[in-house]
């Protein structure tokens, strides 16, 4: 955890939705190089310039922001993203890091949350690794048991699967 | 109002559900227990095995996942047509239908746990092709109908929570879509409606798009989403019905994909063999004689 170490430039998180259990503020001291892995909060802390480093954080749960901020930590000193790796040379590598993979092996309301987390807060490698991770759990599954791995219900009427097999001509009945 | 509506309906067919005189000891009728005494307001309600569906695999209800209730809508459905069997098939389905007919006091047994009220009786009215015909109190069937199909409808909405994936902005679910290959994006998108109109955003709008190499991959991963009837032929890439009265259909109406002059003069001909359609068969074993044909007159030569 980040309290656990000697912090040189501290930035204070304040989760509006405290974490379950005792809520301490300590916990929520990060280095400035691990909040700043988040485009929203470097943004910001640059607005506000050095002296307040006091973050109010909407919308994430104290718990998920703690989990966010682990990943942050660990990878703060990870190479920036060029940020132009949307191409189809990236599309189907579903390879993540160990590290992150055990990080990531949390239930799926958390795994969730997160990616909301990381699209909120703007961390573009932790929604990747996000989304990678919920990729790796529908690869290979055929409709129904992706439905069963995320609950989904079938809104789909008989007839109207019948009409998707014709238009794609999958079927002939 | 409504019910003294219902009860006058129920009870201007009530003579309907008596068995004719003309039918007593044909058919199901002889096996039957003793028919209920018809009563104002009796309607038959019918339980029939369904095909195992989604739907009901994932109701979290009290329901056995593989009947469904059927209530009459018209009259005419009232009182099943039945045939008269002859002997000897009669004989032959003897044994199948002892098993229904075990199949049917379980799931009395099933019924009056449900329906835990001493006053009402059932009575297995009809039992054949998996059909069964139940006798019941018109209230109480209103409530059975309640009990069974309102209640876990409405529970459902309630209870169950949406799926977190759906939930997720489109965005993300687009993001989600383009780390799976393309049979995965075609599996997700038919989970159900709201994932199927977020594969429409890909590719710039056009969809989940495919080329011929990846159809057979596609296909044989779709095999648990077709129906139980369909059956994938490897050779032209599609799915058709297995029956073998498809085929003939096919053949008959002049609908048939190949020129053996031989296919279809027996019936084994309309079954699938292996992993290919009867048509893909005939046509690749009508082009292996004729071939032969032509090296043969080659050698003739």
């Amino acid at each position: 955890m980040a309290t656990s170490k000697q912090i040189k430039d501290p930035v204070k998180l304040i989760p509006t939705i405290p974490p379950s259990g005792e809520f301490d503020i300590a916990n929520f001291t990060f280095e400035r190089k691990a909040v700043e892995r988040s485009i929203l909060l470097k943004n910001m802390l640059e607005d506000l310039g050095g002296t307040n480093t006091e973050i109010p954080i909407p919308n994430v749960k104290g718990d998920v922001l703690l989990k966010v901020m682990d990943w942050c930590d660990h990878h703060m000193n990870d190479p920036p993203t060029t940020g132009d790796e949307d191409n189809d040379s990236r599309r189907k590598t579903t390879d993540i890091e160990e590290w992150d993979q055990n990080f990531l092996q949390v239930d799926q309301e958390m795994l969730f949350e997160i990616i909301l987390a990381a699209n909120y807060l703007d961390i573009k490698a932790l929604l990747d690794i996000g989304c990678k991770t919920v990729a790796n759990m529908i690869k290979g599954k055929s409709p129904e048991e992706i439905r069963k791995t995320f609950n989904i219900q079938n809104d789909f009427t008989p007839e109207e699967e019948a009409q998707i097999r014709a238009e794609n001509e999958w079927a002939e009945e | 109002m409504a019910t003294a509506t219902v009860i006058s309906q129920v009870m201007s067919i009530s003579n309907l559900l008596t068995v004719p005189e003309d039918r007593k000891g044909i058919g199901a009728f002889t096996r039957m227990p003793p028919l209920a005494p018809v009563e104002e307001g009796g309607v038959y309600m019918t339980i029939r095995k369904r095909r195992l569906d989604s739907w009901f695999v994932e109701w979290d209800c009290h329901f056995p996942n593989d009947l469904e209730i059927i209530l009459p809508e018209g009259p005419g459905e009232w009182l099943p047509e039945l045939e008269t069997p002859e002997q000897e098939q009669e004989q032959q389905q003897q044994e199948e239908r002892n098993n229904a007919e075990k199949k049917a006091a379980e799931w009395m047994e099933w019924l009056k746990m449900m329906v835990p009220d001493p006053n009402l009786q059932w009575y297995v009215t009809e039992n054949r092709d998996e059909v069964y015909r139940f006798y019941v109190n018109y209230q109480i069937t209103n409530s059975l109908w309640n009990e069974f199909n309102y209640h876990p409808i409405l529970r459902r909405q309630q209870q169950s929570e949406p799926s977190l994936l759906i939930s997720l902005p489109l965005e993300i679910q687009v993001k989600i879509f383009t780390n799976l290959s393309t049979p995965d994006q075609i599996c997700l998108g038919l989970t159900c409606k709201a994932l199927a109109n977020t594969s429409q955003h890909l590719n710039d709008g056009e969809g989940v798009l495919y080329d011929s190499s990846e159809r057979l991959q596609i296909l044989y991963r779709l095999e648990s989403w077709m129906t139980d009837e369909l059956r994938l032929c490897m050779a032209c890439g599609m799915y058709f019905p297995d029956s073998p009265g498809f085929w003939e259909e096919r053949k008959r109406s002049g609908r048939c994909r190949t020129r053996s002059m031989v296919y279809g003069r027996v019936y084994e001909d309309f079954e699938f063999q292996d992993q290919s359609c009867p048509e893909c068969v005939a046509a690749t074993v009508w082009g292996n004689v004729a071939i032969s044909h032509m090296g043969m007159q080659m050698a003739v030569r």
